[in-house]
């Protein structure tokens, strides 16, 4: 059982997609894993035969369980029965969940208390993840613990967001943009760069043209500000007050909406239904992302003009922003189009985008 | 966000919105405690301490103790919700209802509608009930169908801390009467709540397992008692859906006859007596609007019509538990 994220202490399996028996290259799906927050597939680490499907269907493990064995074509079942006694008799479940949890940490910038995440500070980059539109840092979990064995992350809770303050002074890009830098001031960060996903992305951008001296690579994935078009999700997420209303606008944001599980929905909810959120969410659709059901900002040419590094990663299915923005681009910015992907590659598509972001920076 | 015991979480939604809205007091028995005389003031903080640490705060005129006069208490928040306030009243067990039921039902209920919209009555009442402390037939009645029966009061019943603090914020917040229940043994039940204001919709109700086989509705406590059963179904590959009412009046009829479509076999959990109970009301609408979808009859897990034995060997057999829910499974499964 794969440990996804901090916070995560146990999962299941809700499907097999592979039988016993059948081969398996490296990189297939062979198993579909249920937790408390999300649905996603798990990726063989190997190749080779699947020699045995340990857990069953619906049946909750602690992280780090066996789930099932991966071998070469010969092996007796008599070894597949003494290597499976032998993992079980010596298994101690992770209990680390609790103290990493501890690790997110506040700090106050221009008046806000802002929630953030760092792991590792020991490597000689920097990556900020700064999350997209009703979000927050736990959108990282594919990405961050895996990016935290090369660089120093530091992910955030934009204001209005997660854990950070609910109560904001202004939505617009600036006065978001401005929280970021400040941070990187308050934290020591000399250069860093930018992961932004969708408003996140429109943050970076903006980030990059104020600071020059700041931002290194910028790796956007499905950022707002490079076209007119934008689906009217914004708006209903933020209007949507029940399990039905919000449950097919969260569907829109993934290629297989089956990720969304009503638990998923659930917690979305019980953010929404914070006081404060509701006008914070409000002000900032305002003030940085619609203006008469188009796109408010437009970066194209700020993002054309800069000197960086950029990668833009863009879904082909994205249902909310649409990919084609890409074509607004000039050649200087490295572009990735991924299939099967909706708004949130870094979810669905964690392997290549973190690829995407290693081969950025290094 | 953190771990908060039931009692914790209500008595953080009372502190926080009467810091947020200086309309909202405090009036029952010993809600502070302690008053005149040589006595400590904040005494008692209520009987079950959920109360405890306002009078230091808000002082004596929000936090406002009385003599044991349930007609006062209520009628007082009565016209005090009439003339601009937010009263929260504490009728401190649900079986004292009798003595001020008058204020409850003819004046509470019934100002807006007869004075034509132009009264409001922004009151909540909250109240201990429930069985399991041997604390004898009239300090254990589970006595909400009698609110939710009667048009113009809105009935709310937690099962966790989480919907408690989100439910009470609601309530004071509400314009209208609002009764909302506290099972007596669920003050110590421990969950995450967000150190924030936040509320929760009435008319919701919450899915808290899901499953393909069986459907168990409940609310307050037995909602617990449920969860476990479904977990422990599970072993004899029984999944089963568990549905949170959350509030009995709005009633979430949608969730319910969607609860039911999903699996067609029913099981009712509900403390109170058998007879007029919340058990009844939803079988006839489930009855009603979701004749088609059901495969077996509904059943129904209700005390038997008796009062509240004191007697523990005897309360043990009246209440519900997992044995009568499970029987009341087997029953109805293939």
């Amino acid at each position: 059982m794969p440990k996804w994220g901090l916070a995560m202490k146990e999962g299941s399996v809700t499907s097999w997609l592979k039988n016993e028996g059948e081969e398996i290259k490296k990189g297939e799906v062979i198993v579909e894993i249920e937790t408390e927050k999300v649905v996603n597939e798990f990726e063989s680490p190997h190749d080779g035969i699947l020699l045995r499907k340990i857990l069953n269907e619906n049946e909750k493990v602690s992280v780090g369980s066996l789930i099932g064995v991966l071998g070469e074509q010969n092996i007796s079942s008599e070894e597949i029965n003494k290597f499976v006694e032998d993992f079980q008799s010596n298994f101690v479940p992770l209990e680390t969940a609790k103290e990493e949890i501890d690790l997110e940490k506040t700090i106050l910038i221009n008046n806000h208390s802002i929630n953030y995440l760092n792991i590792s500070d020991d490597k000689d980059e920097n990556i900020i993840f700064i999350h997209g539109f009703g979000g927050d840092l736990n959108n990282w979990m594919f990405n961050q613990e895996e990016l935290s064995n090369y660089y120093n992350t530091y992910a955030l809770d934009l204001p209005g967001h997660g854990k950070s303050s609910k109560n904001i002074d202004f939505g617009n890009l600036n006065f978001l943009t401005d929280i970021i830098a400040k941070f990187c001031i308050e934290k020591k960060l000399k250069k860093v760069n930018i992961v932004g996903h969708s408003l996140g992305g429109g943050i970076g951008i903006n980030l990059a043209n104020e600071n020059k001296d700041l931002v290194k690579s910028l790796i956007l994935i499905s950022p707002i500000g490079l076209g007119e078009e934008i689906d009217s999700y914004i708006k209903n997420f933020i209007e949507a007050d029940s399990r039905k209303e919000l449950k097919p606008e969260l569907e829109k944001l993934y290629y297989d909406s089956t990720l969304i599980t009503r638990d998923l929905v659930n917690e979305v909810l019980k953010f929404k239904r914070l006081d404060g959120v509701s006008e914070s969410l409000n002000k900032i659709m305002k003030e940085c992302i619609y203006e008469n059901n188009k796109q408010k900002n437009n970066l194209i040419k700020i993002l054309n003009n800069l000197k960086n590094k950029v990668d833009i990663i863009w879904g082909d299915e994205d249902k909310i922003i649409p990919s084609k923005h890409i074509k607004n681009l000039t050649s200087n910015v490295n572009c990735h189009i991924l299939n099967n992907s909706g708004h949130m590659s870094h979810v669905e598509k964690s392997k290549e985008v973190n690829n995407i972001i290693k081969n950025s920076i290094n | 966000m953190s771990k908060k015991t039931f009692r914790e979480a209500l008595n953080e939604a009372i502190a926080q919105e009467m810091r947020r809205d200086e309309n909202v007091i405090l009036i029952g028995e010993d809600v502070a405690g302690g008053a005149g005389g040589k006595g400590d003031q904040d005494a008692w903080g209520g009987p079950m301490g959920v109360t405890k640490n306002l009078a230091p705060e808000f002082g004596r005129e929000r936090i406002i103790d009385t003599p044991i006069s349930e007609s006062a208490i209520i009628g007082t928040a009565a016209g005090a919700a009439l003339t601009g306030l937010r009263p929260i009243a504490d009728l401190m067990f649900v079986d004292f209802l009798g003595v001020c039921f008058d204020q409850i039902f003819n004046q509470a209920a019934k100002f807006r509608y007869m004075f034509g919209g132009k009264a409001k009555t922004p009151m909540t009442i909250r109240t201990m009930y429930g069985g399991g402390v041997r604390a004898a037939s009239q300090h254990s009645q589970s006595l909400y169908p009698i609110f939710t029966h009667i048009p113009g009061l809105k009935v709310v019943i937690p099962s966790n801390p989480y919907d408690a603090k989100g439910l009470f914020i609601q309530s004071i917040r509400d314009d209208n009467p609002v009764i909302f229940l506290e099972h007596k043994m669920l003050y110590d039940e421990v969950g995450e709540v967000p150190d924030e204001l936040y509320t929760i919709p009435f008319g919701e109700a919450n899915f808290t397992r899901e499953g393909s086989d069986i459907t168990l509705i409940s609310m307050g406590k037995t909602v617990n008692l449920c969860n476990n059963v479904a977990d422990e179904m599970k072993k004899e590959n029984v999944s089963c859906t568990v549905l949170d009412l959350r509030t009995l009046s709005p009633l979430d009829e949608e969730s319910i006859l969607e609860a039911v479509e999903g699996t067609g076999r029913v099981v009712i959990v509900d403390e109170s007596y058998p007879r007029c109970n919340i058990a009844t009301d939803i079988s006839a609408l489930i009855c009603d609007k979701g004749f088609s979808s059901l495969k077996a009859p509904i059943k129904m897990v209700t005390p038997p019509h008796t009062p509240v034995p004191f007697s523990p060997a005897l309360e043990d057999l009246y209440l519900p538990s997992a044995e009568k829910i499970k029987k009341a499974i087997h029953s109805i499964l293939v």
